[in-house]
């Protein structure tokens, strides 16, 4: 059970991953097509959506780790 | 990554730049907020019914990368939101747009181009926040601009009219130096090419005094210059091309551009556009009054050019009978 519940999950985030990969991806190609005020404005907010999104997983994962190495 | 990219397009400072009102963002956020208050609901629900920390565990983790999903979700929405705008430059407005993922669209207009802006507003958000759609009319293949859910849009369309008619006073400026008032008289061209004599050109000028017909008519009605002799000097005196009808094409794409009460009026015919969408005019006589009717009643750009009277009547009765 473990093991599908590990798999399920580590498919699903890498799933996850090429989705916020694609999202990064649009904004830094089409980034110079904007303002260099709106430019540098979609830049931060792509720093902060990567500083957020990996504070997230690795959080969640240190959190669950505790938990499943402590049963 | 580099904190301020290089633009590959420069706008200039004065360019008026447009975007969906960010209400527009308002559904899928709320999406966004219900969803992680559905997966909230969900770890709560699976926590108070597992007593085993391992799948405790795995529900947190679950949890993260439901939270990273959504996040990305509403990451995807602004990126669709912020990736489409309009921007109007001296000259041409653009309309850059990320349809949707590897699918970007960018289209130009020249602001001369535009014939008709208005906007209307509909919607309880519309109307709340005080936005509407503008519609810019062009003659270009595309038809039609659309500005959605501009932020007070009667401004908006006020802004775009001053830009389009800025673009437009700049290109009439060069075509506005036709002189309407020649320096030289007709007569004197044709006594300084000697192509009549002055006491010709005195006896002319006595005739027209009491019969009131134009210089040319009298002259070539004596049969001392020829309609070629006559278009040739009133080219010279206006300083504008001339034009042999008889050889022209006509584009009568363009008859439209006038009505008949003007053409019949001025005796003016349009006759072809170039590809900066200058119309060609063609006139036997040049006045201000003439030059000024007849680029209102274009809507575009004229050039004119000097055409024999005759073969001008001919072309007009054929093009605009007065029946029509």
């Amino acid at each position: 059970m473990n093991t599908v519940l590990t798999v399920s999950y580590l498919v699903l985030l890498v799933f996850a991953f090429i989705y916020a990969g694609i999202n990064v991806y649009h904004v830094v190609k089409y980034r110079s097509q904007l303002p260099v005020k709106d430019a540098k404005g979609s830049t931060m907010v792509i720093w902060v959506y990567g500083i957020a999104s990996l504070t997230i997983v690795i959080f969640s994962a240190v959190v669950a780790l505790f938990y499943i190495y402590s049963a | 990554m580099d904190p301020t990219p290089t633009p590959k397009r420069r706008y200039p400072e004065d360019t008026l730049f447009y975007r969906r009102h960010v209400i527009n963002l308002f559904i899928p956020f709320l999406v966004a907020i219900a969803m992680l208050i559905g997966a909230g609901i969900g770890w709560y629900i699976v926590s108070v019914t597992i007593t085993n920390n391992i799948f405790f565990g795995f529900a947190i983790l679950f949890l993260g990368l439901a939270i990273f999903v959504i996040l990305s979700y509403a990451i995807m929405e602004w990126m669709f939101w912020y990736f489409d705008f309009w921007a109007i430059t001296k000259g041409k407005l653009e309309d850059s747009q990320l349809i949707s993922f590897f699918r970007y669209s960018r289209s130009e207009l020249p602001l001369r181009q535009v014939q008709d802006i208005s906007y209307k507003t509909s919607g309880f958000f519309a109307t709340i926040f005080r936005l509407g759609d503008i519609t810019v009319q062009t003659a270009s293949k595309k038809g039609f601009f659309q500005l959605m859910s501009i932020k007070n849009p009667k401004k908006a369309v006020q802004d775009i009219s001053r830009a389009v008619k800025n673009a437009t006073d700049d290109l009439y400026k060069s075509y506005d130096s036709i002189d309407v008032k020649p320096p030289v008289k007709l007569g004197e061209i044709l006594v300084g090419r000697n192509v009549i004599t002055r006491e010709q050109l005195l006896a002319a000028l006595t005739e027209q005094h009491t019969t009131r017909l134009p210089l040319g008519k009298i002259l070539i009605n004596h049969g001392w210059i020829s309609k070629d002799d006559l278009r040739a000097a009133l080219s010279a005196q206006y300083g504008v091309p001339e034009i042999d009808l008889e050889y022209a094409q006509i584009d009568e794409a363009l008859l439209s551009c006038l009505t008949v009460p003007v053409v019949r009026k001025y005796k003016v015919l349009p006759i072809s556009r170039n590809q900066n969408g200058v119309v060609r005019i063609a006139t036997a006589y040049l006045s201000s009054d003439l030059t000024n009717e007849v680029k209102d009643a274009c809507g575009s750009p004229v050039v004119f050019v000097i055409a024999d009277e005759d073969q001008l009547t001919a072309l007009i009765e054929k093009y605009y009978p007065l029946s029509s």
